[in-house]
């Protein structure tokens, strides 16, 4: 037996006690880093996927990870498989928040598609026409918003996550007064896109704020570039006549 | 100790002999050549692999597997190469040698961990020059193809940051190599020495996860459980500012400051430990 076996017990209480020290250093640097909990994560990937992935994310493999779990999620997909698609889906943006893909496919998929495989595909008529329906596609559509609402410490000033939920409010819960402040917070945010402006000044025209509707349009042709084909100038320019014309100017 | 050995005094110039030595002696094993091989088509293998991307954009996914080769291959290389060359020394019976010579133990510790820790960051070293040139080379080609994805044709990788990571990581493995070093003096093995730096390693991963589930559970002796599980080892999972980096923030010197205290402080409470641990060894 080795005699350097005796200031073991000395060592294990020295690693505590500097464990124990630099825990302020510790903490400070992990809430510089915003570094959140991954328990559910690991314990996920272990259960579904085996301890490879989770090696894979330990070691920092994260966006391979998250690849491989949104691929798994489209078989589950295309299988109309509700709960696989779902806890997938909140899996995959739980390993790899960052690409702003993961959230408004997710959306979508959980806003249009669940809906139509809850009341079966062959009644979807149904969730416009009957009270049922419209409950499953309203309950579906506060998890769609709930989904996107989590995205938000990653994604604080992205316009397309706002639109998202702007369209989400309107055309599955109805509720065209929550669209319209989602429409605001997307123009108010970094480098919203030239359609966010069209989008939000039919909602506000269907809605029978054509004054504000015209507002907008005419502030925001202003700095439409000419030579943009995703700007539609011409587009809002002919939108703005027929306002105008409405409105009797 | 020899009383002869206590007699001269502790030499700075002699751990760097050693470390020199031990450092070319790890370049050239076949396991470094063949871990920076295989850390680098890792690598390469990022632009086959970017059809499977849906998420993150090109750029970002090949830096993350930049990333994930320097702390995976750098780890594992940090274990292997570090139990190898100081326990290969004792093995071997060379150390009985060297030590016979006017060296301290604790200069043998030292140069031994400073040799290793040179390999793993020369490893580093070359796998970032490597994705920065990947990303170089990359980000070229998308410039020339879709200018208009570039606001005012300025680069959107911050090349600094990406160096910053791999310093980092070489922080990390500092820390790596001292606890391996740390069980090499007790180890009778190298195997011994090896599994227990790559236990460490994943402990030390996951730790943030005890220092979470000390604050969650109400019963006494789990919390004691969790904090002696969270006191005990150093939290590498604070190492991983990769996430931070690839999505364009700059992180303040501050940060990095910090993260060079702490594994200062670990790797020198290691290796004073290896040497007091190593003095009393009976080789």
């Amino acid at each position: 037996m080795n005699s350097n076996r005796s200031i073991i017990p000395i060592c294990a209480g020295l690693a505590l006690l500097i464990g124990w020290a630099v825990t302020p250093l510790d903490r400070s640097i992990a809430e510089r880093l915003g570094q959140d909990s991954e328990v559910e994560t690991l314990r996920d990937l272990d259960s579904q996927f085996g301890q490879g992935l989770s090696v894979a994310i330990l070691g920092g493999y994260r966006s391979v990870a998250a690849n491989l779990v949104w691929l798994s999620m489209n078989q589950n997909w295309e299988q109309r498989d509700l709960a696989g698609t779902l806890g997938k889906l909140a899996f995959a943006t739980s390993i790899d928040p960052r690409p702003e893909l993961f959230w408004l496919n997710g959306s979508r998929i959980i806003a249009n598609d669940v809906p139509t495989w809850v009341i079966g595909i062959d009644n979807t008529d149904l969730l416009v026409e009957s009270a049922e329906g419209r409950a499953i596609a309203s309950q579906f559509a506060n998890r769609a918003l709930g989904f996107l609402e989590r995205s938000r410490v990653y994604h604080e000033q992205n316009p397309k996550i706002y639109i998202e939920e702007a369209m989400i409010l309107w055309r599955k819960a109805s509720d065209l007064e929550g669209a319209v402040g989602r429409f605001e917070q997307a123009i108010r945010a970094e480098s919203p896109p030239y359609y966010a402006y069209r989008v939000y000044g039919e909602l506000l025209v269907k809605l029978d704020r054509k004054e504000e509707a015209l507002k907008l349009l005419e502030s925001h042709y202003e700095t439409l570039p000419d030579d943009s084909i995703e700007a539609m100038k011409p587009v809002v320019a002919d939108r703005i006549r027929n306002l105008r014309r409405e409105l009797g100017y | 100790m020899s009383e002869s050995a206590e007699r001269f005094s502790w030499s700075a110039s002699r751990v760097v002999t050693i470390g020199l030595n031990t450092f070319r002696e790890a370049v050239r094993m076949k396991l470094f050549i063949a871990m920076t091989i295989l850390a680098m088509c890792a690598l390469a293998s990022s632009f086959l692999f970017r059809e499977f991307n849906f998420g993150s954009s090109e750029l970002k996914f090949i830096a993350d597997f930049g990333f994930g080769g320097m702390t995976v291959f750098g780890s594992a290389l940090a274990v292997i190469v570090t139990a190898q060359l100081f326990y290969g020394e004792i093995e071997h019976r060379t150390a009985l040698t060297l030590l016979a010579k006017p060296i301290h133990r604790s200069e043998f510790v030292l140069g031994k961990f400073f040799g290793a820790w040179a390999t793993v960051a020369c490893f580093i070293g070359m796998l970032t020059v490597c994705l920065v040139f990947a990303l170089w080379f990359r980000e070229t080609s998308i410039l020339a193809e879709y200018p208009d994805e570039f606001e005012g044709g300025k680069r959107i990788v911050q090349y600094g940051e990406i160096v910053w990571f791999s310093v980092v990581q070489i922080f990390r493995i500092g820390i790596l190599c001292s606890v391996v070093i740390l069980f090499s003096t007790y180890a009778t093995s190298s195997l011994f020495a090896m599994v227990m730096g790559v236990l460490v390693w994943i402990v030390g991963q996951l730790q943030h996860i005890a220092i979470e589930a000390r604050g969650v559970v109400d019963s006494f002796i789990l919390k004691t459980v969790y904090a002696l599980a969270s006191f005990a080892l150093p939290n590498f999972h604070l190492f991983d500012v990769g996430e931070k980096l690839a999505l364009g923030e700059s992180l303040p010197s501050s940060v990095y400051f910090k993260l060079f205290a702490y594994a200062l402080l670990y790797a020198t409470f290691y290796l004073a430990v290896a040497s007091a641990s190593f003095n009393r060894r009976e080789l």
